[in-house]
């Protein structure tokens, strides 16, 4: 009978514990959880602004008059996809860049009026003396081993003569 | 028999429930604090989390609609009023609507009102881009391209924190589809932009001013946005004096409960030309 009583005792306690340590394991579950998120969204952000960057300076080092140039040549479609070995393709903390972009021709539009740049009057949109044709170049990267990705579209207007425009003098 | 047991009783009842109650104390005391640091961590831990995450929703949010600043689709001509710095003006639509849905939303970017400074851009939409900084989008009898006048392209955003009906700091905004205000993030205290201006045309921003002090607002290229975001509830233990700068002229300072933290980002615009 006494002994009985000091075991029960001594069960009550073990059952308290227990029952205590699992409600803390629970917290601390919990918070490994959310910091385990928090580490997954700082990684999300940082691809995020990896590839943004990655598209940035594919653009930069697409949208000149060389791949312009090569994009009006192109025929049929006018188009010039710019090679792999000339655009970033580097190692990044937590991946490598894999980036492409190519210049197409898109058509005829009426020249933007352009702020500081000297022109003559008869060469000037308004005159009628030019014209522009619109190229477009679409760039994107993605970082390898996730699923970030970003695509970007920069237009270039370039300055040409008029369509129906005939030598004289 | 039964009077042996009984002393036994008596002696349990005194003595040994004493010492019994006391370690029980003790016991009782170790696993409260254990549980009561353990909670207070486990709220800590959350509240900064919503912070931090508020934070991050801020920039990417503002980021996304400054990047935008001045696009003016195809036609490509540069624009003098890509900051919003008086009347917003409303146009006709191809279909007879107003593009403009609530032109009373809008004010003048302003530098460190109550709760810091206000800024507000246009952008032109078109097929491509269509949705203000509240997710409405620009109908497309009146995006560029189609037969609607340009004017009536324009989308118009602006941003400004104020208090909500709870009292909590909020940032706001207002786009040119929307008809009131919306909530865009909670726990926002106070918001500052400067703008890098470009002054020798190199495309390059040469100093970085508060919007009264800005020169020559079409040389603006890019802008640097710092936001102080506070936690939604007051968790810290005690008070504590803290002082937060945001930019050069404004310095926040709080001594209270409440978790708070300075997210900074620089926006290049893109489509300025």
């Amino acid at each position: 009978m006494k002994q009985g009583s000091y075991k029960k005792q001594q069960g009550v306690v073990l059952i308290w514990a227990l029952g205590i340590l699992l409600v803390l394991t629970l917290l601390s579950v919990s918070s490994v959880k959310i910091s385990n998120v928090n580490t997954r969204v700082a990684g999300n952000s940082m691809a995020s602004m990896m590839v943004f960057q990655g598209v940035e300076s594919t653009l930069s080092k697409t949208a000149n008059t060389n791949y312009i140039h090569q994009a009006a040549i192109n025929t049929p479609g006018r188009n010039k996809a710019v090679p792999t070995s000339d655009l970033p393709n580097e190692a990044v903390s937590g991946g490598s860049l894999a980036s492409s972009a190519s210049v197409a021709y898109i058509g005829y539009a009426p020249c933007p009026a352009v702020n500081g740049i000297a022109m003559s009057t008869n060469a000037s949109p308004s005159a009628g003396g030019v014209t522009c044709q619109i190229y477009q170049v679409d760039a994107e990267s993605r970082l390898r081993g996730t699923g970030a990705k970003a695509k970007h579209l920069l237009g270039i207007a370039k300055i040409v003569p008029p369509t129906n425009a005939t030598l004289s003098n | 028999m039964i009077v042996s047991r009984q002393s036994k009783q008596s002696g349990l009842s005194l003595i040994e429930l004493m010492v019994g109650m006391i370690i029980g104390l003790f016991i009782m005391v170790g696993i409260s604090s254990v549980y009561v640091g353990n909670k207070r961590s486990n709220m800590t831990s959350n509240e900064l989390t919503q912070l931090q995450d508020n934070g991050r929703a801020v920039l990417q949010l503002l980021t996304d609609v400054i990047q935008h600043t001045a696009y003016t689709s195809t036609s490509a001509a540069p624009v003098d009023d890509m900051f919003i710095r008086g009347a917003v003006p409303t146009s006709m639509c191809s279909d007879g609507a107003d593009s403009v849905v609530n032109t009373a939303l809008f004010s003048p970017l302003a530098n460190n009102t109550t709760y810091g400074d206000t800024i507000g851009v246009m952008y032109m939409g078109d097929d491509k881009l269509a949705i203000d900084c509240a997710s409405n989008e620009l109908p497309t009898t009146c995006q560029f391209g189609g037969t609607a006048a340009t004017a009536a392209s324009r989308i118009y955003n602006y941003f400004s924190v104020q208090q909500n009906a709870s009292g909590t700091p909020v940032l706001m905004c207002s786009g040119s589809r929307t008809n009131a205000a919306q909530e865009v993030a909670e726990g926002v205290e106070n918001i500052q932009f400067t703008y890098g201006e470009d002054i020798d045309s190199d495309g390059i921003a040469d100093r970085y001013v508060n919007s009264t002090s800005v020169t020559n607002w079409s040389g603006v290229v890019s802008v640097n946005i710092a936001v102080l975001v506070r936690s939604l509830a007051p968790i810290a233990v005690s008070k504590s004096a803290k002082s937060y700068q945001l930019s050069e002229d404004t310095i926040v300072t709080s001594d209270d409960k409440y978790l708070r933290a300075v997210f900074t980002s620089t926006v290049r615009l893109r489509n300025v030309l």
